[in-house]
């Protein structure tokens, strides 16, 4: 496997946002490889509820219903894993949080609903070791939402987005990732970033013939490691590993404290790795769980990288 | 091997290319004057304390945070402010929103705010976008950033895209101050 040789110069802070600030974060596994706290489901299948209620603001050519089954069956299909899901009844409950519903609603209210700035959110609740105890998907009900061939929201594309964030991930910067934070209108097929942040998390079927790449990232400066830094292989073959329903993206990590990353679910194949600062457009605010997660405000991005 | 230029000119290109079609998955960006306009407060502050608590029937966490505010740009806040945020954790359950950062002790933030749903403190407006982390360059500006793209700077008259994350804090607080007086 090859990798490309990176150093690091520490620059101040504001020369790097300027020399870095259009360039956009590429992709990293979602949620702390190899930490402890990473957030996960202890058992399958998970029983998901809808409240089918909607205000009037929900219209399209497709059933409320069809569209969540099909966009939870798209995570469930995804190689390597082993998580499978189940549509239990519907129900009428508005009750949000810690009640083992997993619901996903159209008509519940939220503090984040009061403005009309947010589509939809995922609360899930979880023990401290990251164990999932439960998930609810809210999508906002002053909106207006399509199941397909209607005005609004295209409710499939963000649902699939929102399952990623029930089955446990977070933000990825990879632009075509489903799990980006700013996808296009239309996106609903899973990348290879995707894949691999579902199968590291919950590997099944063939994960254990997919290889790992790991390193660290360090400042030329002082060989301090660097947290944060935003790590991503990138296939230098035109091979489609898991099929043609899985889009290729980069895959990718967020370092550790100590500048460590292991990248996992990764296809066999020759890959190139790149790094760069996590500052835009996917920055710190959009992974706000992963500097959290090790008491930080913020990860790292005064820095550049030079390749060899 | 691409070169790291080539592989600036490609990524930028996607970016342009997906530009124009581009919108949140969970948020709608809010411009700036956007965020003024649907705030009934902002302020400039100093996070003093915070604490988590359920909801009377346990399903939900809120953290709260107090606020030392030091300046105002909107509103008549007082001398501090109690921020609600979603999720939390009780020491033994952890409740979390993804795109809601809590906020830490000492750090020092420019909120745009309006009341919560129930009257408990005030709520940062566009889930995560009002909440602008305030923080000085080594250069020894203060930058504050919101990390949402997309927001337009508005600068010698006229109006510009912003595409990153960060914003000089006085050019933050000249636009927010003109939004205001709109």
């Amino acid at each position: 496997m090859k990798a490309r040789t990176l150093a690091l110069l520490a620059l101040p802070a504001l020369a790097a946002i300027l020399l870095f600030h259009a360039v956009p974060a590429r992709s990293y596994l979602p949620n702390y490889s190899g930490q402890a706290a990473r957030d996960r489901w202890p058992s399958f299948p998970i029983t998901w509820r809808l409240n089918p209620n909607t205000g009037g603001n929900v219209s399209g050519n497709r059933n409320l219903g069809t569209v969540i089954q099909t966009s939870f069956a798209t995570w469930a299909a995804a190689p390597n894993t082993s998580i499978s899901v189940v549509r239990g009844g519907d129900v009428t409950s508005t009750s949000t949080g810690f009640n083992n519903e997993n619901l996903i609603c159209f008509v519940c209210t939220s503090d984040s609903f009061d403005d009309d700035g947010t589509l939809a959110i995922t609360i899930i609740t979880t023990q401290n070791d990251g164990t999932v105890l439960d998930a609810d998907i809210l999508f906002n009900p002053s909106r207006t939402w399509s199941t397909g061939g209607a005005g609004g929201v295209d409710i499939q594309t963000i649902a699939t987005h929102e399952i990623g964030h029930f089955l446990g991930l977070d933000h990825s910067p990879v632009v075509r990732a489903v799990m980006y934070p700013f996808a296009p209108p239309s996106l609903v097929t899973l990348g290879y970033d995707d894949v691999a942040g579902l199968s590291a998390t919950y590997p099944g079927g063939s994960f254990t013939g997919m290889a790992t790449i790991s390193g660290t990232i360090r400042r030329q400066s002082n060989n301090a490691g660097i947290f944060g830094a935003h790590v991503f292989v990138d296939s230098v073959s035109s091979t489609l590993h898991f099929g043609g329903n899985i889009r290729k993206t980069p895959i990718g990590a967020i370092t550790r404290p100590d500048g460590t990353y292991t990248i996992q679910g990764v296809p066999p194949d020759s890959y190139t790795v790149t790094v760069e600062p996590l500052n835009g457009p996917v920055s710190n605010e959009n992974i706000s769980d992963y500097p959290e997660a090790f008491g930080r405000t913020s990860v790292e991005t005064n820095f550049t990288t030079r390749q060899h | 091997m691409r070169t790291g230029i080539s592989r600036l000119l490609f990524v930028t290109a996607v970016c342009c290319l997906l530009a124009p079609f581009g919108h949140a998955t969970t948020v709608r960006a809010m411009s700036l004057e956007e965020l003024a306009t649907q705030a009934t407060h902002v302020i400039q502050g100093k996070a003093v304390e915070s604490w988590t608590e359920w909801t009377p029937d346990r399903t939900m966490l809120y953290t709260y945070t107090r606020f030392d505010v030091s300046k105002s740009l909107k509103g008549t806040p007082g001398r501090q402010v109690v921020v609600r945020q979603m999720g939390g954790t009780d020491g033994r359950i952890t409740q979390k929103v993804f795109g809601v950062r809590h906020f830490i002790t000492g750090e020092q933030a420019l909120l745009f705010l309006r009341p919560s749903s129930n009257r408990k403190g005030m709520v940062v407006v566009g889930l995560m976008q009002g909440n602008f982390r305030v923080a000085k360059s080594r250069s020894g500006e203060w930058i504050a950033t919101n990390g949402v793209p997309g927001v337009t700077l508005f600068r010698n008259g006229s109006t510009n895209e912003f595409n990153g994350t960060v914003i000089k804090l006085a050019a933050l607080e000249a636009r927010v101050k003109q939004a205001v007086t709109k």
